[in-house]
């Protein structure tokens, strides 16, 4: 592990387009490729452009290609951002976030270009105030995708959009006043679990694959707060 | 037992006097006679013809100008029909036994001579305008519907063995599950006439039932693979159980969920309003609006209150399940295939939880 970390330093200084002292610009290639970037300390160090913008591969100059890799991402600190694209099947990420007030907004294949199946793509969140966006295959299909969100701390705001296939999507959430929002759209069922302890919560659910069967299982322990959930065959959202 | 409506059996003796007509034709429908007749416009009606459609809609308009529609896979017997000047000579008496049909009366002044059977209610007509739905286990729904002023087209009877309830009100509906029981209390639905005639509201008879059956398979795995074909409830004395006894998941009966709302997919809503609380249930103090505890035939709501969880399932065409603390208070807005049920558990708002499914 500790020889891979070494490497993986030396290809990311090896493909930077730029780099400042707390910003992180990558655009890599290749299949099969280790990542590992560690941000600690301070605030306001951002992975990604600092002007980069949601979906439609705008997202650069964080690009990752390739299906088959790891990524292992760790920002400790406050206000820190991570924006980025990946273009990948099958990978496995790991994005961990200690601190407040911190932002993550990542898109995985918006475009259909690589397809974004069979991923296994775990969040970790600990502290308060952090926005966290996760947009996975909104016009492919993340076919046995596995999302995994731990997030521990209050006022969070979580936000996942999935072409869902087969896709799970776990949460355990442990805080106050945290805010859900969850968007599976797509073909075949997706799996939807949220494990919950806290008050105030507000959980916006929305499940529309069109040929078979959304599951969703919600633990809540806590008082107060709002729940929506909208399973439609017909993709129709539904405000509460 | 059901009231039996025999419809591949025809009466030697009957009478070959034209009583009406095909008025309206759209796809394919048979009438039954002597042999089976293709539908045509303008196809002359007799007592005793037995009308069938398939992937079809016909109307049949009588000598008074009453009519009836019939949607595709509707089947419908004129037992009897007597037009004649004098009121108290006039009769009709029609066997609907599946599908969808809209009655509309015509002439008839003496509207008590009108009767219409399905397998497991008798309809009494004190109105002009329903329609009346029965599905392949012979269940059926009713549904008065207004006037071209928009008020009660008058009252229609449905009667059981056990009781009846009249509609008065413009969409009042109700339901019959078997002939043995009551018809369920009147509930207005949220539709609008164009949406009646519009609506095609009976799935073809075989994928119905495969779905039922798979809807069924589904449930059962749910719950421990508990498989209600098993049990014969012939030999339950269900009059020995105490009125106060837990419900509990294996007391669920699935024969008692009402696959009719198959046919209200359409709806925008149907609010059912319960005033009464439900109290006390293992010595927990809970309280419930808008549902009954254990299984409600009316909101097709399963209330198991265990300890102080209290778990609310409803599995229609779509499931869900929601446990409960019964410490807390909530709101529960469960919308299944455009049907609405609203449970407040101890006084509803601190928690709000709206569950939404279906296919519209």
């Amino acid at each position: 592990m500790r020889m891979n970390k070494l490497l993986i330093l030396l290809l990311v200084l090896a493909t930077s387009l730029y780099a400042a002292d707390n910003e992180v610009y990558i655009d890599q290639s290749g299949a099969t490729s280790n990542l590992d970037i560690e941000q600690v300390g301070g605030g306001g160090n951002i992975i990604g452009g600092s002007d980069a913008t949601a979906g439609a591969s705008n997202m650069t100059p964080l690009d990752l290609d390739g299906a088959t890799m790891t990524l292992d991402i760790l920002q400790k600190g406050s206000t820190n951002k991570f924006l980025g694209d990946i273009w990948a099947d099958t990978y496995t990420g790991y994005f961990s976030f200690i601190g407040d007030s911190n932002t993550f907004n990542m898109s995985t294949d918006e475009t259909n270009a690589t397809g974004a199946d069979g991923s296994n793509v775990n969040v970790q969140v600990t502290g308060n105030t952090n926005t966290m966006t996760l947009n996975h295959a909104m016009t492919a299909l993340a076919a046995n995708l596995d999302l995994d969100w731990i997030v521990q701390g209050g006022g969070n705001s979580i936000t996942a959009a999935i072409d869902v296939d087969g896709a799970t999507n776990y949460m355990d959430i442990d805080g106050d006043d945290n805010t859900v929002t969850y968007d599976g759209d797509g073909y075949a069922g997706g799996y939807f679990y949220l494990d919950h302890t806290g008050s105030t919560r507000t959980f916006n659910i929305d499940q529309e694959s069109t040929s078979d069967n959304d599951w969703l299982k919600i633990t809540s322990v806590g008082s107060n707060g709002t729940v929506c959930v909208t399973q439609s065959d017909a993709g129709n959202s539904f405000v509460c | 037992m059901a009231q039996s409506v025999l419809l591949s059996q025809t009466q030697e003796i009957h009478s070959s006097v034209d009583i009406g007509s095909i008025s309206e034709l759209r796809g394919n429908a048979q009438v039954l006679r002597d042999k089976a007749y293709g539908a045509e416009l303008q196809f002359d009606i007799q007592q005793m013809d037995d009308v069938r459609t398939e992937a079809g809609r016909v109307a049949i308009t009588f000598e008074d100008s009453s009519t009836v529609k019939l949607t595709e896979h509707s089947k419908l017997v004129i037992d009897e029909y007597i037009y004649d000047p004098d009121p108290s000579k006039s009769k009709m008496a029609l066997k609907f036994a599946s599908g969808t049909a809209r009655f509309i009366t015509g002439k008839f002044n003496n509207k008590s001579n009108i009767s219409i059977k399905t397998p497991t209610a008798d309809i009494a007509i004190r109105g002009t305008d329903f329609t009346c739905t029965v599905d392949e286990l012979g269940r059926s729904l009713v549904i008065l519907l207004p006037d071209e002023n928009g008020i009660s087209s008058g009252e229609i009877l449905v009667t059981t063995a056990a009781g009846s309830v009249t509609l008065n009100k413009p969409y009042q509906a109700t339901t019959v599950s078997v002939y043995e029981n009551n018809p369920t209390k009147p509930v207005t639905l949220d539709i609008s006439l164009d949406l009646i005639d519009n609506m095609l509201i009976v799935n073809p008879p075989e994928q119905t039932q495969e779905d039922l059956e798979q809807t069924r398979t589904q449930a059962s795995a749910d719950y421990l693979d508990f498989n209600d074909l098993d049990i014969d409830f012939l030999n339950e004395d269900f009059l020995d159980a105490e009125e106060d006894l837990e419900f509990t998941e294996l007391d669920i009966n699935y024969l008692d969920v009402n696959f009719l709302e198959d046919l209200l997919n359409v709806l925008d809503a149907l609010a059912i309003s319960k005033e009464e609380d439900q109290l006390k249930q293992g010595g927990v103090g809970i309280r419930i609006v808008g549902t009954e505890i254990g299984q409600d035939k009316d909101t097709q709501i399963t209330t198991i209150i265990t300890g102080q969880k209290i778990s609310l399932i409803r599995a229609v065409n779509q499931s869900a399940r929601l446990d409960l603390d019964g410490s807390q208070s909530y709101t529960v807005i469960l919308i299944q295939d455009g049907v609405t049920n609203t449970v407040k558990v101890n006084g509803g708002s601190s928690t709000t939880i709206t569950i939404k499914q279906g296919t519209e």
